[in-house]
């Protein structure tokens, strides 16, 4: 897929967001490139500390100091023009009109993502009174219409609570309320429903796809869980050390997963029928610190396939095999010595 | 909101009442009554005869009955705005009080008001500038203002202004118009007076306003609902005194009770350095002296206010946050 092509939403290209700290610079996000169709579900998967969040924020330009977008594009179709979020100023108009109005997003912890001090209604209506030019009766209107359409019994009477005291799944109903009130072409999704219970996972995460076929918007699912990520998405990035190392569609990705390190998260899951009291095979070692990158292909460390006087010399670079599917790893790359190519 | 103000007022009665004991048995400790004191003054200056009137003595001031008969006596007048007579001044304490009141609720809730008006947006700006050249620049005179105690400022700022103009500025007035009648030269006689302790205690408010105010903000900027408020597309200027500032007033509301104490405390040594007629030294003399009708209303004034502010605080915090209103 091209980055132009007619459907595309949003491309990001060679996207760079380090974190200057005292302890020194961590690489969050280390050269990322993807892009979401109109209308598609992009599943980024990944371990804890890989830079999903970071990707994510980075897409609303969230990334406060220490942190900064370093290099890249983050190209923005959804408009008449093209716009290069990562261009526009901080405090610009049209970023402000952006964010909530064509890309919004949902957070990680439904419990602290809402303002304690201001009602529900409050904040659906912030939202909708920052994007559209209408009355206040009609925004009230509204914002009690999207309470309801996310499911939220009595949404008259949700206006006037505040958060503490809804459930955590009501909370995350909130955000998605606020997030689709001025219908944006993009929900930025960043582990809805980790923080929720396994039924409230699963009411959320139908929610979602019944919204987006509603709402005919692209979805940027965010998950290290692969149960989820199977629900959800069509197509999946790999994100590890906040390189992506692996793109492919959702089938493939359970049948032929190819980099390593897909292959082990693949192999972490327990399977039915095989939890015989023994521990599940978790990937060997541990996340290096981002701040702390491993030369050469940074998931050498702990990789089955490593080759010595490669891997951890070289930096593999994307191979895009031939059904279009892509992935960062000298096993599949030709043009270096001793590969075997599993293609054939 | 009306059911929690209520709920709230009638917590206050039992606090209010066990100041009360506290104060008297307080006055009450010190080994010796007014009277063997009174005594041993006259005697001091040759009065030798004073020694067969003590019993006498004891029945005037009503120290010959029991502590709770004294005491619910006392309460009794004292809810009535009887406050007694001060038994070394052979003053109304009423009168004496009121004399001193005026002005330390002058001085105090000017510095109060300048401090939080000051002190809050400064730590705004510096919370929204973190590192700037402005906020290394207030940090740096924060902990000047911190590190240095009120009463030291105000002699310094004594010695700067006799350096300039020739006068030593303690006490309110100038010589020639303690005793006159109030006029437009008097009030500003007590304005060139007056500033020197204002200011002491505010730069030290201030200054603790300021870094508790930036240190809150800070905090709550990185809060996940602030980022929250940006994805929707709430303007920063929104997002900061909307849904900032007032989550990081909560803790500095909540001290509110402790800084209405402090203003008290603090202003003590900064009432006495620059001898100062404020309630605070009529206090310490009355403490020394053994003047229990007077320390003992004093110190229960002092007790009330702490629980007016604290109750203050509690009202405010409530209207701030749904979460204590609802509880
Ligand atoms: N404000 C920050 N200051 C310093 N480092 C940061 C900051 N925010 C994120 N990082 C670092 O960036 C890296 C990526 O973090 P990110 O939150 O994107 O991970 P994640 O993939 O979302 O993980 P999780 O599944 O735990 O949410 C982490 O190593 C983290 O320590
Ligand atoms: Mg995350």
């Amino acid at each position: 897929m091209s980055a132009h092509d007619a459907s595309s939403l949003l491309s990001v290209e060679d996207l760079h967001v380090h974190f200057h700290t005292e302890q020194g610079t961590v690489q969050a996000v280390n050269g990322v490139s993807f892009t979401v169709g109109r209308g598609q579900t992009l599943g980024v998967l990944g371990e804890s500390g890989c830079g999903k969040s970071v990707t994510g924020f980075s897409l609303l330009r969230l990334i406060r100091p220490p942190g900064r977008i370093e290099r890249g594009r983050i190209v923005y179709h959804g408009l008449d023009t093209e716009l290069d979020l990562v261009q526009e100023p901080s405090r610009s108009p049209l970023l402000r009109q952006v964010r909530g109005g064509e890309i919004a997003m949902i957070f990680q912890e439904p419990m602290t993502s809402l303002d304690p001090v201001y009602t529900a209604g409050n904040q659906v209506l912030e939202a909708i009174n920052y994007h559209l030019d209408v009355s206040q009766a009609a925004a009230w209107d509204m914002a009690v219409t999207m309470l309801g359409k996310v499911g939220l019994p009595e949404p008259q009477r949700i206006m006037h609570t505040y958060p503490h005291q809804l459930s955590g799944g009501m909370r995350q109903r909130v955000m998605i309320a606020i997030a689709l009130a001025c219908h944006p072409q993009l929900l930025i999704a960043d582990e809805p429903t980790t923080a929720l219970d396994v039924t409230t996972e699963a009411q959320i995460l139908e929610l979602l796809q019944e919204l987006q076929t509603d709402l005919q918007m692209a979805i940027l699912f965010i998950t290290h869980d692969l149960g989820v990520i199977a629900e959800m998405a069509q197509e999946v990035i790999v994100m590890y050390l906040g390189e992506i190392v692996e793109r492919t569609d959702i089938e493939s990705l359970f049948a032929e997963p190819l980099h390593p390190y897909t292959r082990a998260l693949l192999e972490s899951i327990p399977r039915l029928g095989t939890r015989d009291g023994k521990r599940l095979q978790a990937i060997e070692g541990v996340v290096p610190s981002p701040a702390d990158i491993p030369l050469g292909c940074t998931f050498h460390p702990r990789c089955p396939d490593f080759m010595p006087g490669l891997c951890d010399v070289h930096a593999p670079t994307p191979q895009t095999l031939t059904d279009g599917r892509q992935v960062q790893c000298f096993l599949y790359d030709d043009q270096r010595p001793g590969v075997r190519n599993l293609q054939s | 909101m009306g059911a929690y103000i209520l709920r709230r007022l009638l917590t206050l009665v039992p606090t209010v009442f066990l100041i009360t004991v506290l104060g008297f048995i307080i006055m009450e400790l010190p080994p010796g009554d007014y009277v063997d004191r009174y005594i041993l003054q006259q005697q001091a200056q040759g009065n030798t005869g004073i020694a067969d009137q003590e019993a006498m003595l004891r029945v005037r001031f009503g120290l010959d009955k029991p502590a709770a008969v004294r005491f619910t006596h006392w309460l009794g007048a004292f809810a009535r705005g009887d406050f007694g007579d001060s038994l070394a001044q052979n003053r109304p304490v009423r009168t004496i009080i009121g004399e001193r009141l005026l002005l330390t609720f002058v001085v105090s809730f000017c510095a109060f008001l300048l401090s939080w008006g000051i002190g809050i947006p400064l730590g705004i700006y510096s919370a929204t500038h973190q590192y700037s050249k402005g906020d290394n620049f207030l940090t740096v005179t924060a902990f000047l203002g911190l590190g240095l105690p009120d009463f030291l400022i105000a002699l310094i700022f004594l010695v700067l202004a006799w350096r300039v103009s020739g006068d030593v500025l303690t006490g309110l007035f100038s010589s020639e118009f303690t005793t006159a009648s109030w006029s437009w030269a008097k009030f500003q006689d007590l304005l060139r007076h007056l500033w020197i302790p204002v200011l002491a205690v505010i730069l030290t408010g201030t200054a603790w306003v300021m870094r508790v105010m930036r240190g809150n903000l800070l905090d709550v900027l990185n809060s996940n609902y602030i980022q929250a408020a940006r994805a929707r597309g709430v303007p920063e200027r929104v997002v900061v005194w909307k849904h900032g500032v007032r989550n990081a007033l909560h803790p500095l509301v909540s001290a509110l009770g402790q800084t209405l104490v402090w203003l008290v405390n603090g202003f003590t040594i900064t009432s006495i350095v620059l001898d100062l007629p404020t309630i605070q030294t009529v206090y310490l003399n009355a403490t020394l002296s053994q003047d229990i009708f007077l320390g003992g209303t004093i110190l229960i004034l002092i007790g009330l206010l702490v629980v007016i502010g604290t109750f203050l605080a509690d009202i405010l915090l409530a209207w701030l946050d749904p979460r204590i209103r609802f509880s």
